[in-house]
């Protein structure tokens, strides 16, 4: 008698692996986008990054007395490298990228336990690290390196490396998570406010979000990503907007910085994320609405990271708060008994 | 008569892929007689029955060989006639117990039966009458495994007014009650009706699932003039466990650790409707049921009307199995059901499939990952518990908590190892933590036992000394009031006084503890 020994014996067939390659399929229409308006920097840091995350994954699995096959078998150390490397300026310096997987790989990551364990989402976590340590790297200035020409690789190239002393002032966004640097500086919410459905500086921001919701949509047909987390995120960010801003803004809102991104791709994080059914949707409002109020109120460029990492640190208390009433028990079951 | 489509309040819960078709392409065939029929005297871990024939004794079908030993035993009769050659143990397969006490049949081709008493009119009876028959008709419910009329007795406590005839079978591979209800649909909307009569219920609801067509069609026809409801349920596994299928068709919530009865639903499976029947109609004691043979090493997978004894090899060997193929063999669905090692282990009456596997058709399992908390075991938990934490808990070896985040309502259907994509055994963790908040309740009694032993054991010690003529050391006017106590009747020590007694210095100890300011 060999074979099957546990049950059930019948398993479903669905595999860590799959879906984080279906996120990391569904990711190349908005990389692709990315690549047309932000250059060829985007691919630079993609590179960079998911290098990066290999290197640090092998020295984690040699610090923590796994397999190195084990711990890259279900790829979500590349889904989570290349979330980093969208979220950070394109063409950044080799060792800001480094720097932030560092962070991300090795403290928010592994030293909480790795995949599911990680309470702050690691890709978001690496962001802000680098976004404090370096502020100076975010001015969301790009240099001539958009545009795909053989000039602008070499110019992507040479930033990536760190070469370039003083980056010139270009247009284009840099990241997808900068875009007020197309805004006066203060106040951001009347700014905001003034902003019809197109405006020119951010056409490139709204292809690259519209790129990346038609990934999130593939993602929440074949349902890879469930959709409370995302539809409730979004849902938040309307909100707030509608409620601080008018509904005008609702859609510039919805298709700037990182907004798809980060509802579809960053958001949806297993390990960090709430996981009850009430759990997710509370999550994703209370990431959509901290994004507004960072947006309008905060010092920092785009609400995303911190907002995600805010939901973060919330998450435990959704799930404690929204779990769910066991079938045959009455209200809370573990209120009574703990009392 | 009424029935409605697709009414679903099952939330989660998985859809497998059925693979019945194959095994329905046949009818529910008799089976030629094996060479031994092995009856167990065990039903359930401490019940079943006594034998009252002796090895070497002749006896005739339908003949009682065995009397239950108790409210929750069940009398057994002889499925064949035949010479009982011993009584012997041997290995069955739904308790892990290991061996059971077994009386051995060997059949002698005859079937020679003894002379039946069919009930002509049930309705003509007294409900008692029919419930007695049920009763010594050994009747062992086809679900659970508990005898039919000790579930029946619960009517009698408790009012019920719905009683569920179970066809739901939404186990992958098992169709033995589609296929027997294709062709003796009459018979179990008769048992359904015997057992609302006996039950006194006031509805009676068969439930079904959608995607098997000539099951439901057949009842369909069946149920033409009756009152008795047909409920068909969306596809989907574990739609048919008991308290899921109580809360599907009525609403009723089965609270938690009770029996449907609680909320005054009974629930009998439908070959156990079927056997009320041939019990009452025909004075049939239970002899056989209809089991499921398939799997990819049969060739011709099929359903047998297979004696209670048969040995498991015996139904294997009729399907023709291809030897080089076979690798494995499930007791039971995929999902309930267990690995046997031993093929000789009889048809009992829960066994409703028996799997003959390929190593193909159930490959072994993958490697188990560290949980990435996706939460879809939370999805797909009927029950709406969160398995990602019960796991958790189980590893950390938390009885406390495992124990009040619901573990003792996990049904082991399995839909949460099935979904995760981790490929966690969580059923196996899960069965361990049953057995951790077992250990620590059992621990918890002996201490709580033993701690009141000591504590009457201290009272009384002090009960005693203060009874006791104070000898040396007291004065003068103190000493006639210990004469006089001491003369007066010793008071009896009772436990319940002691009780009271140690309760309040319980309380009063507490007190202290709690406003520790007052240490007056």
């Amino acid at each position: 008698m060999t074979g099957a020994a546990r049950f059930p014996v019948m398993h479903g067939g669905h595999h860590a692996r799959t879906i984080n390659t279906r996120i990391l399929l569904t990711l190349l229409p908005g990389i692709a986008v990315s690549l047309m308006f932000l250059g060829y920097g985007v691919l630079l840091n993609i590179l960079v990054a998911n290098v990066c995350a290999l290197a640090l994954e092998a020295i984690a699995s040699v610090l923590r007395g796994h397999k190195l096959a084990d711990s890259l078998d279900d790829r979500s150390a590349l889904l989570s490298a290349t979330l980093l490397a969208l979220a950070l300026p394109a063409a950044s310096p080799w060792w800001l990228l480094a720097a932030a997987s560092v962070f991300s790989v090795l403290i928010a990551r592994h030293a909480f336990g790795g995949g599911g364990q990680a309470p702050f989402n690691p890709a978001m976590a690496g962001y802000l690290f680098v976004l404090l340590a370096w502020p100076d790297q975010f001015s969301y200035t790009v240099s001539a390196a958009n545009g795909l020409s053989m000039a602008a690789l070499q110019q992507a190239l040479s930033d990536t490396l760190g070469m370039t002393v003083s980056p010139t002032d270009g247009l284009a966004m840099a990241t997808p998570l900068a875009h007020s640097a197309m805004l006066p500086a203060a106040p951001l919410l009347e700014a905001w406010q003034g902003q019809g459905l197109l405006f020119a500086s951010n056409t490139a921001n709204q292809w690259i979000n519209l790129a990346f919701l038609g990934g999130g949509i593939v993602l929440l047909i074949t349902r890879t990503v469930r959709w409370p987390i995302p539809l409730a995120m979004l849902t938040g960010m309307a909100l707030m907007t509608w409620l601080f801003a008018g509904a005008t803004a609702i859609v510039p809102q919805l298709l700037n910085g990182a907004t798809m991104l980060a509802a579809f791709f960053i958001a949806t994080d297993a390990g960090s994320a709430a996981i009850t059914r009430r759990g997710r949707l509370l999550f994703g409002l209370l990431t959509g609405c901290a994004v507004i109020a960072v947006r309008f109120w905060g010092q920092y460029p785009d609400g995303v990271a911190v907002a995600i990492l805010f939901a973060n640190f919330c998450a435990p208390l959704l799930d404690l708060l929204a779990r769910p009433r066991i079938l045959g028990h009455a209200a809370s079951h573990d209120r009574e008994t703990a009392a | 008569m009424k029935w409605r489509l697709f009414k679903s309040r099952m939330r989660g819960g998985i859809t497998p892929e059925t693979r019945k078709r194959v095994t329905l392409r046949s009818r529910v065939m008799p089976m030629p007689l094996p060479e031994k029929l092995i009856l167990p005297l065990r039903h359930t871990a401490h019940h079943g029955a006594v034998p009252i024939v002796a090895a070497g004794d002749h006896v005739l079908k339908y003949q009682r060989i065995a009397e239950a030993d108790s409210e929750l035993g069940a009398a057994i009769h002889a499925p064949t006639s035949g010479r009982i050659s011993a009584i012997e143990e041997h290995n069955i397969h739904d308790h892990e117990a290991g061996p059971c006490p077994c009386l051995v049949l060997i059949p002698d081709g005859d079937d020679k039966s003894v002379d039946l008493a069919p009930v002509a009119d049930f309705r003509a009876q007294h409900p008692q009458f029919i419930y007695e028959r049920l009763l010594e008709s050994g009747l062992l419910g086809h679900g659970s495994g508990t005898p039919l009329a000790a579930k029946l007795a619960q009517s009698k406590s408790t009012p019920i007014d719905t009683l569920i005839i179970n066809a739901v079978e939404s186990e992958p591979y098992v169709c033995a009650d589609e296929a027997m209800l294709r062709e003796f649909a009459d018979d179990v909307v008769q048992g359904a009706a015997i057992l609302q009569f006996a039950s006194a219920a006031e509805r009676c609801i068969i439930a079904c699932q959608s995607g098997k067509p000539g099951a439901i069609a057949a009842l369909r026809n069946a149920l033409v003039g009756s009152t008795t409801e047909l409920e068909i349920l969306a596809p989907g596994y574990p739609r048919g466990e008991e308290k899921l299928l109580v809360h599907q068709v009525t609403g009723r919530e089965v609270p938690s650790g009770q029996s449907p009865a609680a909320v005054s639903c009974l629930v009998f499976n439908a070959g156990t409707a079927r056997a009320a029947c041939l019990a009452i109609n025909q004075g049939q004691p239970a002899i056989s049921r209809v089991v499921t043979l398939a799997g990819a090493a049969l060739r011709t997978p099929k359903n047998f009307e297979a004696l209670f004894g048969t040995p498991v090899s015996h139904l294997i060997e009729l399907c023709g199995p291809d030897t080089a193929l076979h690798s494995q063999t499930l007791t039971g669905g995929p999902f309930s059901g267990t690995l046997c090692s031993d093929l000789s282990v009889p048809v009992s009456a829960r066994l409703n499939c028996v799997i003959a596997a390929t190593d193909s058709e159930f490959p072994a399992p993958e490697a188990e990952r560290d949980c990435i908390r996706c939460g879809e075991c939370i999805d797909a938990c009927p029950v709406r518990l969160q398995p990602q934490l019960l796991y958790q808990l189980s590893r950390e070896r938390d009885a406390g908590l495992l124990a009040s985040h619901g573990l003792d309502d996990c049904i082991e259907c399995g839909a949460c190892a099935y979904v995760c994509p981790s490929h966690i055994p969580l059923t196996d963790y899960f069965r361990a933590g049953r057995e951790l908040v077992q250990e620590r309740r059992q621990q918890a009694e002996l201490s709580a036992h033993w701690q009141d032993r000591f504590q009457f054991h201290q009272y009384r010690l002090k009960k005693d000394r203060q009874q006791k003529p104070v000898a040396v050391k007291t004065n003068p006017h103190e000493k006639t009031a210990a004469g006089t106590e001491n003369t007066t009747a010793k008071p009896a020590l009772s436990r319940e006084a002691a009780k009271a007694d140690i309760a309040a210095a319980v309380a009063r100890v507490k007190a202290r503890r709690d406003n520790p300011g007052d240490k007056s």
